[in-house]
């Protein structure tokens, strides 16, 4: 049989075993018993026998001794070659000749529903035969005794476990609360809410650690979730911003007739927007093509200082359009196994970041160089990240003005993709900033 | 009609601008929470379209700002949030209305309108003044059944003169109401306005005090 409940497997376990430790003690304790009891009958029938012998020795007659007050009280039976020559009392005595022939001088027999002792006084000289007796009553205080334990036992004993049991059940109830107020929360949790927790038991147990375990993980999923859900919103708002140009754009044009330049200024933005909508999807891709089992496949050797170079000389526009210097403080020949496509979004991106981020005429400073590792370095004397937001703007989407102010062009990807190609090389980023003076970015591979 | 169009992302704006001048409204803009907020209470406007996220402030406490100034302007707002409590918060803040991106133009102009009326506690789009009627979505004027032709400005001063029926209605209102900040105003420009307006409507349609301003009486 199954049980499914914890609580009747473990009721049924304890009451089975509490059961057998009960029955063992009461066979053993019982054997104890009667075998005390053997030994205080035998001593008494010993005393005895000790006395008809002293009796005898002074050389009085049999027939006298029996008369004696302190044998009186005895089922006395005289055997002569195996028969009973005199009998007294009620004494009967089952297997007489088994009793005589052995050596021992006491045994127990089962009269009726008791135990009674026999002693056998053996006699050689003159009289050759056997004294066998026993006393009449004298076990009867012991052999109650036995009854009453026995009986004390047996009814005290049930009860003993139903107590223990419901004890056990109470115990048990109280051990599994706290469980089954997990279980409770954990089945109200779905993703929409996982703001609930479960109520930490007072105890410093186990089961205070379990809650603590699932709060925690309750903690961790709820904060992933919040994540994701950000990050869908933000997905949504990049994407719904082009797309509501489009729409609009083409309800408008198509409001009335228009002049040609005006149909090819509208397909124009459309093209813009479009292009956009196909940017913030490719980068997504890119955030999730390559994981960290795949990624060394793609690994190749690449020139780092000449990947640097080529990927400075696509912002030739921007670098004169605002005036911007770039020095290369320091730049070493340094060959890399990585992924080029993915190194390059990491030089690309920190580039432009530094760039956009630099009010014009200004200088941005780079390092590349070996020693126990490989360093990337940017400082700008841009805007500055405050400290509060330093923690976020790898977040996918995030940017530090939450208006995602237009004036700067961007998705708020672009560090998002740096942080997980950097990842992808198991190599380690860090931001350093000062509001208003400018960033310092260290990759180090 | 005279709106505000706050909107931070420059190609959305400029798309709004253009559909509706096209409409022939009278259109001031925005494109931070700060300058949109200044604007909302320095000027007063039929309709304001308020963009959710801005730089600097944002849609809804710009919201909350004016509507504890008491500016009881319709005021739509315009996002990317679709969620049900984004949507509860914006009415419960005192919007209006609400359009979630990507929005139909169309539908936009027609809640535009809707809000106005409303603000007009107009159940019909006419508003009737002795003789003359106003059709406002189709932006018509009849005198005895005749349809009129008025300019832009002949139209919004009309209407903003009608709206203000039995009110003394002064040449810096009217300077507010017809022209957005950008513009530059000749100070003949509502006299002549306003002497068109009479001709087409009737000497006494319109009467002025010297100096004070104009009002229709009824």
């Amino acid at each position: 049989m199954k049980f499914k409940s914890l609580k009747t497997q473990v009721l049924v376990w304890f009451g089975g075993v509490t059961t057998i430790l009960f029955l063992i003690f009461n066979i053993t304790f019982y054997k104890f018993l009667e075998e005390n009891i053997k030994l205080t009958i035998q001593n008494k029938l010993y005393n005895k026998s000790v006395y008809i012998n002293d009796q005898l020795k002074t050389g009085i007659h049999i027939k006298d001794l029996l008369k004696d007050k302190k044998v009186e009280s005895f089922e006395i039976a005289i055997v002569k070659d195996d028969k009973i020559i005199f009998k007294k009392g009620h004494a009967d005595f089952p297997k007489l000749a088994t009793f005589i022939k052995d050596k021992k001088t006491f045994f127990v027999f089962t009269q009726g529903d008791r135990q009674n002792g026999l002693f056998i006084f053996k006699i050689y000289e003159p009289f050759k035969g056997a004294i066998l007796f026993y006393e009449r009553n004298i076990d009867k205080e012991i052999n109650n005794k036995l009854r009453e334990v026995k009986n004390s036992l047996f009814v005290s004993e049930p009860i003993l476990l139903l107590f223990l049991i419901f004890a056990a059940s109470k115990l048990i109830d109280k051990i599994l609360k706290p469980i089954k107020n997990i279980t409770k929360t954990a089945n109200a949790i779905s993703v929409t809410d996982l703001s609930r927790t479960i109520k930490q038991p007072n105890s410093d147990d186990e089961i205070k650690q379990l809650v603590d375990a699932f709060n925690k993980m309750i903690n961790r999923l709820h904060n992933e979730v919040e994540q994701i859900e950000q990050f869908n919103s933000d997905v949504s708002h990049e994407l719904k911003t082009p797309l509501t140009v489009i729409k609009g754009e083409i309800e408008i044009t198509l409001n009335k007739k228009r002049e040609s330049d005006y149909y090819e200024r509208t397909l124009n933005i459309i093209d813009k927007e479009a292009y956009q909508i196909q940017q913030i999807i490719d980068n997504l891709l890119m955030l999730t093509k390559y994981t960290k089992s795949n990624i060394q496949q793609t690994f190749e050797l690449i020139s780092l200082d000449s990947l640097l170079l080529t990927t400075i000389e696509n912002y030739n526009i921007q670098l004169k359009e605002k005036g911007i210097k770039i020095n290369l403080n320091i730049l070493e020949s340094i060959d890399i196994k990585g992924n080029q496509q993915l190194i390059s979004i990491i030089f690309s991106n920190l580039i432009d970041n530094a760039i956009k981020y630099s009010k014009n005429n200004k200088d941005i400073n780079i390092q590349l160089y070996k020693s126990d590792k490989i360093y990337f370095i940017i400082r700008d004397e841009g805007i500055g990240i405050e400290k509060e937001q330093l923690s976020k703007v790898m977040n996918r989407f995030y940017r530090v003005d939450e208006s995602r102010n237009k004036k700067i062009k961007g998705f708020g990807l672009g560090l998002s993709l740096v942080k997980n190609s950097v990842e992808l090389h198991n190599a380690t980023i860090k931001f350093e900033s000062i509001k208003d003076e400018g960033t310092i970015v260290k990759v180090i591979f | 009609m005279k709106i505000l169009i706050v909107e931070d992302d420059e190609n959305i704006l400029s798309l709004l601008k253009r559909g509706f001048q096209e409409e022939e409204y009278i259109i001031d803009s925005a494109d931070d929470g700060e300058d949109a907020e200044y604007l909302a209470t320095s000027n007063s406007y039929d309709v304001i379209i308020l963009d959710w996220m801005l730089p600097k402030k944002s849609g809804i406490e710009i919201l909350t700002s004016i509507r504890q100034k008491n500016i009881k302007t319709p005021v739509i707002m315009l996002t990317a949030r679709t969620e049900i409590d984004d949507k509860i918060k914006g009415l419960d803040y005192g919007a209006d209305d609400y359009m979630a991106k990507p929005f139909s133009f169309k539908e936009l102009n027609a809640r535009v309108k809707a809000l106005y009326r409303r603000s007009l506690s107009l159940v019909s789009n006419k508003i009737d003044i002795k003789d003359i009627i106003i059709n406002i979505d189709a932006k018509s004027v009849t005198k005895d059944n005749i349809e009129l032709e008025l300019s832009q400005k002949e139209y919004e001063l009309l209407l903003f003169l009608a709206k203000n029926k039995n009110k003394l209605v002064s040449n810096s209102m009217i300077e507010e109401q017809l022209w957005n900040n950008e513009e530059y105003i000749n100070s003949n420009v509502i006299q002549v306005t306003i002497y068109n307006l009479r001709k087409k409507l009737g000497k006494e349609f319109i009467k002025s005090s010297r100096g004070l301003g104009y009002k229709i009486e009824v």
